[in-house]
């Protein structure tokens, strides 16, 4: 039996060349070192950091994880090491695995971004930044920016100015319209968006007659948020000419294939990382069979194949 | 990695002792170490539930098996306690750092909330010869069955044992740490494990009397690996430490236990 040739699974995306479209999601491949016991970094298309800050962040008290059905709760609350340490101490060991490293990037100012942003300025390691603009479990920047139109351009822009990368805004799921923000964005000069960030929600301890966290609210992720997530990329999709990427709730290479119908160039993975190691090497290899198996030649034929539909 | 369950049996209420099949890579971890576990049902329960290994060695069931002494509580372990020879379960680990090696010139107390005599067991069937002689197992709850369901695996073990409950129905009335106030002296070493308040006063007694203790530590987990930062403890030099890398063992005095 002849071994068939392996399909195509890369992509461009705003000048960078993608091995397949498949990338760890920020705050749950730790710094990539971290997945190596589980999955071979080199299979996927992109890691993206932890949110990491100009300077190290402490974060949010203990708990931090509460699980609610199909879904978590978190209140991590942004903690990392800063820039400084990640560039020195974590990306040339990082940077030996044949994989793209996306930094995701945050502060509680404008001004910070823009800080953090050109600590990684001539740090070719890095491909891109993906902007937090909505972790919803800080008091003070990210979110706070995230959820306004033209306070997101505002930062997008500083960022922008500040950077010799392409950069991704990752936008908030709390928000009654993605399409303006993200037109905005757009607009403001971002070469890409991902979304969604978590859910705000909230879980009350009955026995205890209290709030499980001290913030009272967490962030939603999971299974449980993907068909919201899923629309809220379509949306997104269906409204703008840069390149979307998909998170929220993906866990096999069905639920990667519905969201590049709906329109996302790449997905992220997020939650399933916890629950089932390894797994992000196991969509890639799915998503080649499901090419394989129906004679496409590559992802392009089917990506947006809803959006077209609707728009 | 999938593992077979051998035998899942109810050894007092409410409490199962799991034996989990899964080659050899399971059995080779320390004492105090843990697995990640999940059954093979979808998406909810979601996340997979950590557990001490309870024993690595066991002349009860068959060869390359781990065993996992399980109380039920919630709905995970609700689950857990249903499962029948024969299942497959998916299992990480061993992981986490385990309790030391160390040097002990007086007694090693093994001290065990309820529960918290899972990792425990662990420790206790590492030793032998003299260090088995001068280790105590102090096994403790609120009434006679917090304490029960183990006798088999003590005795063949051959931990000396010291039972005690709150209300007196089994051993010596009063708490772990009543019994460890009596018998500590400074050359002596305490590992423990249990609930919150009892770890914590064994931090403190630990400073009074100027002895080593270990604790083993719980936190919410999500990943079990570091991935996700969820499971932090705040340690007395001010910084986070992750229970599941870091730990979960840690020198008692190190936690700043007025954050938790
Ligand atoms: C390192 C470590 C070792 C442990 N060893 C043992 C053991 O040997 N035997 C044993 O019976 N139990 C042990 N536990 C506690 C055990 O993990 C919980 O009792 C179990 O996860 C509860 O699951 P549930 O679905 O029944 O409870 P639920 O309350 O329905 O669970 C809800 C959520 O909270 C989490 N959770 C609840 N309680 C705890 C807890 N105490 N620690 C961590 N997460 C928790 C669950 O994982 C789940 O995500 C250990 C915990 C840790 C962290
Ligand atoms: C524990 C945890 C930590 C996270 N930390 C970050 C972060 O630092 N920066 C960020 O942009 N998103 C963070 N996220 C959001 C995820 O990247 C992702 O957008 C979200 O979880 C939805 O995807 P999922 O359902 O696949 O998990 C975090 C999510 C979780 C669960
Ligand atoms: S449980 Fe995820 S970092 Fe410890």
């Amino acid at each position: 039996m002849t071994n068939p040739a392996r399909p195509d699974m890369s992509v461009e995306l705003f000048g960078v060349r993608f091995k397949n479209r498949v990338m760890g999601a920020s705050g749950t491949v730790g710094y990539g070192l971290e997945l190596l016991d589980s999955l071979d970094i080199s299979r996927i298309g992109a890691v993206v950091t932890k949110g990491i800050s100009a300077l190290p962040k402490r974060g949010n008290p203990p708990p931090r994880i509460c699980e609610t059905p199909a879904g978590v709760l978190n209140s991590i609350g942004l903690e990392n090491i800063g820039a400084e340490r990640f560039i020195i101490d974590v990306l040339p060991e990082l940077s030996r695995h044949d994989t793209n490293i996306i930094a995701n990037i945050f502060g509680e100012t404008m001004s910070d971004y823009q800080r953090v942003a050109s600590m990684f300025r001539g740090v070719k390691e890095v491909c891109a930044l993906e902007v937090n603009l909505s972790c919803p479990n800080v008091k003070k920047g990210s979110i706070a920016f995230g959820r306004d139109p033209d306070t997101a351009a505002r930062l997008i822009k500083k960022v922008k100015k500040s950077t010799d990368k392409p950069i991704i805004a990752k936008l908030t799921p709390n928000i009654t319209d993605i399409v303006p923000l993200a037109r905005s964005v757009q607009r403001a000069g971002a070469d890409g968006v991902s979304l969604i960030n978590t859910l705000i929600g909230m879980a009350v301890d009955v026995e205890k007659r209290r709030a499980v966290f001290k913030n009272i609210t967490a962030g939603l992720s999971g299974p449980a948020v993907r068909p919201v997530a899923l629309r809220m990329v379509w949306e997104a999709a269906s409204n703008l000419s840069i390149p979307v990427i998909g998170i929220g709730g993906i866990g096999s290479a069905r639920d990667a294939l519905e969201f590049i119908m709906a329109g996302a160039s790449a997905i992220q993975v997020g939650t399933a990382n916890f629950t089932h190691p390894g797994i992000m090497g196991d969509i890639v290899e799915d998503m080649e069979t499901y090419i394989k198996d129906r004679n496409i030649n590559t992802l392009d034929t089917i990506q947006g194949i809803i959006t077209r539909k609707h728009s | 990695m999938k593992a077979k369950v051998v035998s899942n049996k109810e050894v007092s209420p409410g409490l199962f002792r799991l034996s989990l099949a899964g080659g050899e890579r399971l059995t080779t971890g320390r004492p105090g170490q843990f697995v990640m576990v999940r059954g093979v049902w979808g998406a909810d329960p979601l996340l997979s539930r950590p557990f001490s290994v309870y024993r690595y060695r066991s002349s009860i069931d068959v060869d390359g098996t781990i065993q996992l002494l399980i109380k039920r509580v919630g709905r995970g372990t609700e689950l857990f306690s249903r499962v029948v020879p024969g299942e497959e379960l998916t299992v990480q680990g061993p992981l986490g750092n385990g309790f030391p090696k160390i040097d002990v010139s007086g007694r090693l107390f093994l001290a065990g909330g309820g529960i918290g005599v899972a990792p425990m067991m662990s420790v206790a069937e590492s030793l032998a010869g003299e260090e088995l002689k001068r280790t105590r197992l102090i096994f403790g709850g609120k009434a006679v069955n917090d304490v029960s369901g183990i006798d088999e695996d003590i005795s063949d073990v051959g931990v000396e044992t010291i039972f005690v409950t709150e209300d007196g129905g089994r051993g010596r009335a009063g708490t772990v740490v009543d019994v460890l106030k009596d018998e500590l002296t400074p050359s002596d070493v305490v590992f423990a494990c249990g609930p919150r308040e009892m770890l914590r006063a064994v931090a403190t007694l630990a400073g009074e009397k100027d002895c080593r203790a270990f604790i083993s530590h719980e936190e919410r987990m999500a990943c079990g690996v570091g991935l996700c930062l969820g499971c932090a403890v705040p340690k007395a030099s001010g910084e986070y430490a992750l229970t599941c890398t870091d730990g979960p063992v840690f020198v008692a005095q190190s936690i700043l236990w007025e954050e938790l």
